[in-house]
């Protein structure tokens, strides 16, 4: 078992340098010249062959399982951190961050808005991690996806964010895949990427090899100064883009609710030693319950108050969203050139600018213009509508969530939030006597003067 | 009374020697990379102003070997040797960022080994924290959850509501 699992974290940590010369040996071969003329190395990068959108694939299916088999078996960190090297190099550096299931949010979404065939590998990226999450927990996070990987790599010192304000920025990423899923539906941008910060870091290193670093890089010097910005908060709190921005673990956050074989700290039993409590960076351990403040009847008052608050809040959005629809719709190019173009054909404005010009040249009708961006501006109106409808239901979940009454007995992984890391395993005292294992723990045992325990279960 | 030798090899003394060494090496790696870095954003804050094709200069002298018909060899030259000097200019901040980029690559790095080490030789053995606290009042930790979840909600319903009012100029 332990073999197969180094060879594969071998093969994961070779894969980049190995998908390169494969890429290399894809090209064809220098012509001969008979004169002494020695052919320039080429400048412009060949197309991408389409078999390593599938070795992609492979790659990421190979990259979950063994995470997956690492946090929930194996339980240990070392090697779970060994694969997220792995795919840090290769989805990362390598792949220059793209694709990723971040992302393929957008692709799925533009495809809903019709139109638009989502090519099948992206479809792959995108369920893929959604299902494994579904009957395991969120292994993907915390071994594959190279955005939280350079986090992870990164996080040096983690301070504990307070759980008031753990709750509140919690909700940011719901809104942003709302927002994200609007614009991308629509056709307007696609925001994630556009704004995606650590894009411009994994391709800041091919970049290095170029003759002009600041020409290439120019465009996104903003996003790589952003990306910059949130690994420095990432040296003291655990991988704040993943818990307060990523749109994608907003997904996984509701499929890993339901996960089935979820990690757990203890292998078998909580003796509650409470040693784990700050282990994780990531403020996804659940302790167990206090004592109710409030008597039975206040707390049902309360949970009712809020389960008839929660409906408001939805229509409140909707028809905030509703009304912010029209400005929303000037994201879209078609909306601002009919925007532009009508205020060029009312006299409003002097000249011309480079896209209405394109325009004219076309010789296209202006009714027609403005037809499709009436057209545009009406899917905006209900897109905000929903949106807002959206941030309402997200407020108003979290509130009743909050009001309802838990009852934990043992410190264990909020399903939802956690990563499946692998840290707190090296804090349980029961993991610690399972890697011991039957001799050693015996011994230890028969000198305290204790009878064998029997052999813990693992889950 | 003689006074007992110190072991050199003390495994606990090797260990403070080792963090501080740690520490040190953290610090200086991080200021560091933050003059390179803070260099480099510098140096391309001034490259979005300095473009070396549009030089006023190179233009001015264009002008005036154009209305010779460029029949003057010196003013010619002159136009190539200005012109070589931009290019090399180019090519020298391209140089200077490339070599910006690989020493803030390194300082990071060497930076992220040495405060991860220090960090964990720092890292004290697991204990239970004390109980008390908000946390340990469950009632009063969720309420503060509330109205920060309350607080968020209006913040979203206000930059909505800007957004209807064309105040951020969406």
């Amino acid at each position: 078992m332990k073999r197969a699992i180094l060879l594969t974290v071998i093969v994961l940590l070779a894969a980049p340098g190995w998908a390169e010369a494969a890429e290399r040996s894809a090209q064809p071969p220098p012509a001969q010249f008979e004169t002494g003329y020695e052919r320039p190395t080429v400048e412009n990068p060949l197309p991408r062959a389409d078999v390593f959108e599938y070795v992609d694939v492979a790659v990421l299916v190979a990259a979950i399982a063994l995470a997956t088999v690492l946090a929930l078996k194996v339980r240990r960190r070392a090697w779970i951190f060994l694969v997220m090297l792995g795919a840090l190099l290769y989805f990362g550096f390598y792949r220059g961050g793209c694709v990723c299931p971040i992302g393929a949010i957008q692709n799925v979404a533009l495809a809903l808005g019709g139109g638009y065939a989502v090519p099948a590998f992206v479809l792959a990226f995108f369920f893929l991690p959604l299902v494994v999450a579904l009957f395991f927990g969120r292994t993907f996070c915390g071994a594959v996806c190279p955005l939280g990987a350079i986090q992870d790599v990164v996080l040096v010192r983690p301070v504990r964010v307070p759980g008031w304000l753990e709750h509140a920025l919690g909700l940011l990423p719901y809104v942003y895949l709302g927002a994200a899923v609007l614009f991308a539906a629509t056709g307007a941008a696609f925001v994630i990427c556009e704004y995606d910060p650590f894009v411009s870091i994994f391709r800041l290193v091919p970049l290095l090899h170029t003759e002009s670093l600041m020409d290439a890089v120019r465009g996104s010097m903003n996003m790589l100064i952003v990306g910059a910005g949130v690994l420095a908060i990432g040296l003291f709190v655990g991988r704040p883009y993943c818990r307060y921005l990523c749109p994608y673990g907003a997904l996984l956050r509701f499929f890993s609710r339901a996960s089935r074989w979820h990690v757990t700290i203890a292998p078998d039993e909580c003796v509650q030693c409470r040693l784990c409590e700050d282990a994780c960076p990531f403020g996804a351990i659940r302790k167990p319950s206090p004592p109710p403040s409030l008597s039975r009847s206040a707390g049902k008052g309360r949970l009712a108050a809020m389960l008839v608050l929660a409906p408001v809040l939805v229509v409140a959005g909707l028809w905030l969203g509703a009304r912010a629809g029209p400005a929303m719709a000037r994201v879209h190019d078609t909306v601002r050139l009919a925007d532009r173009v009508r205020l060029e054909q009312a006299g409003k404005v002097e000249g011309t600018t480079n896209a209405s010009d394109a325009f004219y040249a076309t010789r296209r009708p202006v009714e027609d213009l403005y037809a499709e961006s009436a057209g545009l501006v009406g899917n905006f109106v209900w897109g905000g509508a929903l949106l807002g409808a959206w941030v309402g239901l997200v407020v108003g979940a979290k509130l009743v969530s909050l009001s309802v009454r838990r009852t934990r007995t043992d410190y264990e992984p909020d399903r939802a939030t956690c990563l499946s890391c692998g840290r707190c395993f090296a804090y349980c005292p029961k993991e610690q006597s399972r890697r011991a294992g039957p001799v050693v723990r015996d011994t230890l045992y028969s000198r305290a003067g204790g009878e064998a325990q029997p052999e813990p279960t693992q889950t | 009374m003689t006074t007992p030798k110190r072991n050199p090899f003390d495994p606990s003394r090797r260990a403070r020697v080792w963090c501080a060494v740690a520490v040190g090496v953290a610090i200086a790696a991080g200021l560091f990379s933050a003059a390179v870095g803070a260099n480099l954003v510098a140096r391309w804050v001034e490259s979005l102003r300095w473009d070396p094709f549009d030089s006023a200069e190179l233009a001015h002298l264009r002008e005036e070997a154009m209305a010779d018909g460029f029949s003057d060899e010196a003013a010619v030259e002159r136009i190539r040797e200005f012109e070589r000097t931009l290019r090399e200019e180019y090519f020298y901040r391209g140089r200077f960022a490339r070599m910006g980029g690989w020493m803030l690559m390194g300082g990071v790095l060497v930076f992220l080994v040495s405060a991860k080490t220090a960090a964990a030789c720092l890292r004290r053995a697991p204990a239970p924290p004390h109980a008390g606290g908000v946390e340990a009042d469950g009632g009063r930790a969720a309420r503060a959850a509330r109205w920060a979840v309350v607080l968020i909600g209006l913040a979203l319903a206000a930059a909505l509501a800007a957004v209807a009012a064309g105040a951020l100029g969406v």
